[in-house]
């Protein structure tokens, strides 16, 4: 058997809902200790990627790893995943959730989490149902981000944020992460991220069309991943 | 295992347990207004509503217990709640009995309450009477034959046996109807209904064969194994067997579930 020391591992990955597929032959590494973007239109595949990745859809074809691991018990161990929807109970409180998360996740700073719910003045004590839908992404960010994982999968997490908080998630995103681990979030807003980001991966109608670092593309293309990306995919 | 059994309770609980609580409250309304004087006050108008409610209430109880059992399962596993569970570390068995064991919980307590309730309601010194001397006989007859006390355990475990079976057949139709692309809950409604007719084919055709068919010829032989067999062994073996072929469909039916759930989920 091949053996790798990438963090994610995707080899021949395919994922078909219906004829076209959402994901055709995807083959990449991701190395640990790196910040990826995924970026790509909608339906290009990202959030089927991401979900591959945690075990929520298996692939029609080929295999994903994470540190070595099929999906399983042991990857959701090390994976912290903020989904692109709302899947918390909407009858909890925040504090219940926090308390959810550290019974589950050994990993789980519940410190660390009740800091950063009182810098963006969150109460504990609200119910999530009461909360509204930008205050809600922001607690489901915080859960995740106060994990010690080794791979963070972020799908969408700054679309329903305001703008100055949006600067305030990406910095505890990148003050919460260790060097070891690695980071892969997938937007269309990449202007707000391009700065943070070691590496892009650009998903076409499910084909990966470029896996590059950032550095490369700048000295390459002569551009910023946002003008490539503008163009890569214009309509 | 036991965090999820705790979450998984309190979940159910916050819904059932006022809904417990203002059944049996209901029933001592009732039953101090179903007394005669109450019965004259008002034309006894006031007594008819209550009882109506009460009734109402204790449908509400079962439908209720119905609906979070199905919910449980789909929202939280097969939903969006489902990218929450799913990517906890926690194994797929241990989703599933976490569910069982919490709705197979709920489903006797409401049974419980709903016993309790009703007897509330008639409660008279006759009533109370009554109970104490089921219960006297019970104690007796253990006492005269220890075999009534296994009698009584079976019968418990049956109950309990086929709670599961049913619990775990409902989850199997949801998810096998999660698989489809698209009208995921029609689909598990379909499914339960064609699962519960080949079921009810499969048990006429054992029950015709036991009388008349090839299974005649062994049924006899072993009717004629179990002649000498004295009554009493007869009747725990009866029982256990009915346990048996209760349990048998529910591990098919978890074998299932597990199945889907491990090796064909598909969040949408």
């Amino acid at each position: 058997m091949e053996q790798t020391n990438g963090l994610v591992v995707c080899t021949g990955l395919t994922k078909a809902y219906g004829s076209p597929k959402a994901l055709d032959n995807l083959n990449l590494t991701i190395e640990p200790g790196r910040f990826v973007g995924l970026l790509g239109p909608n339906g290009s595949g990202k959030t089927t990627f991401i979900k591959l990745i945690n075990g929520l859809i298996q692939p029609t074809a080929g295999t994903v790893t994470v540190d070595g691991r099929l999906p399983g018990v042991y990857t959701h161990s090390v994976v912290s995943y903020l989904p692109d929807r709302a899947y918390l109970n909407d009858w909890m409180r925040v504090c219940d959730l926090i308390d959810f998360y550290a019974d589950f996740y050994t990993d789980f700073d519940r410190v660390k989490a009740n800091e950063m719910l009182a810098t963006l003045n969150i109460q504990p004590l609200n119910r999530l149902k009461t909360l509204s839908k930008g205050t809600k992404e922001k607690v489901q960010l915080i859960l995740t981000m106060s994990r010690k994982a080794k791979l963070f999968l972020l799908d969408e997490p700054i679309a329903g944020v305001d703008p100055a908080a949006r600067d305030y998630i990406l910095n505890t995103i990148l003050s919460n992460y260790s060097e070891d681990a690695s980071v892969l979030l997938s937007t269309h807003l990449i202007a707000d991220i391009e700065r943070v980001l070691d590496e892009v991966i650009f998903l076409k109608n499910g084909v990966m069309t470029l896996h590059e670092s950032v550095d490369t593309i700048r000295e390459e293309h002569g551009k910023s991943v946002d003008m490539l990306f503008r163009e890569v995919f214009a309509c | 295992m036991l965090k999820l059994l705790k979450y998984e309770w309190k979940a159910c609980a916050r819904i059932c347990l006022p809904l417990y609580g203002a059944m049996l409250l209901m029933s001592v309304v009732s039953a101090v207004m179903t007394t005669e004087r109450a019965k004259d006050f008002m034309n006894g108008i006031p007594s008819a509503i209550l009882a109506m409610l009460f009734f109402a209430l204790l449908v509400a109880v079962f439908v209720v217990t119905a609906v979070i059992l199905i919910q449980r399962f789909y929202k939280n596993l097969l939903g969006d709640e489902g990218y929450l569970m799913f990517t906890l570390p926690v194994t797929v068995a241990q989703h599933i009995w976490s569910k069982v064991i919490v709705a197979v919980a709920i489903c006797c307590l409401s049974g419980l309450v709903a016993l309790l309730s009703i007897s509330i309601l008639g409660a008279d010194t006759n009533l109370l009477y009554g109970i104490g001397m089921v219960f006297g006989e019970l104690g007796r007859a253990i006492a005269d034959d220890p075999n009534a006390l296994g009698y009584l355990f079976e019968g418990v475990l049956l109950l309990v046996l086929s709670t599961v079976s049913g619990v775990l057949y409902l989850y199997l139709c949801m998810a096998l109807g999660h698989l489809a692309k698209k009208h995921r809950v029609l689909m598990s409604v379909v499914w339960y209904f064609v699962l519960s007719t080949v079921a009810q084919f499969v048990l006429s055709f054992v029950l015709v064969g036991v009388f008349n068919g090839p299974l005649e010829t062994l049924m006899e032989a072993i009717a004629g194994m179990l002649a000498g067999v004295p009554q009493k062994t007869l009747l725990h073996g009866v029982l256990l067997g009915f346990c048996f072929a209760t349990a048998v469909p529910g591990a098919i039916c978890y074998g299932g579930t597990y199945y889907v759930l491990k090796n064909r989920l598909n969040l949408e």
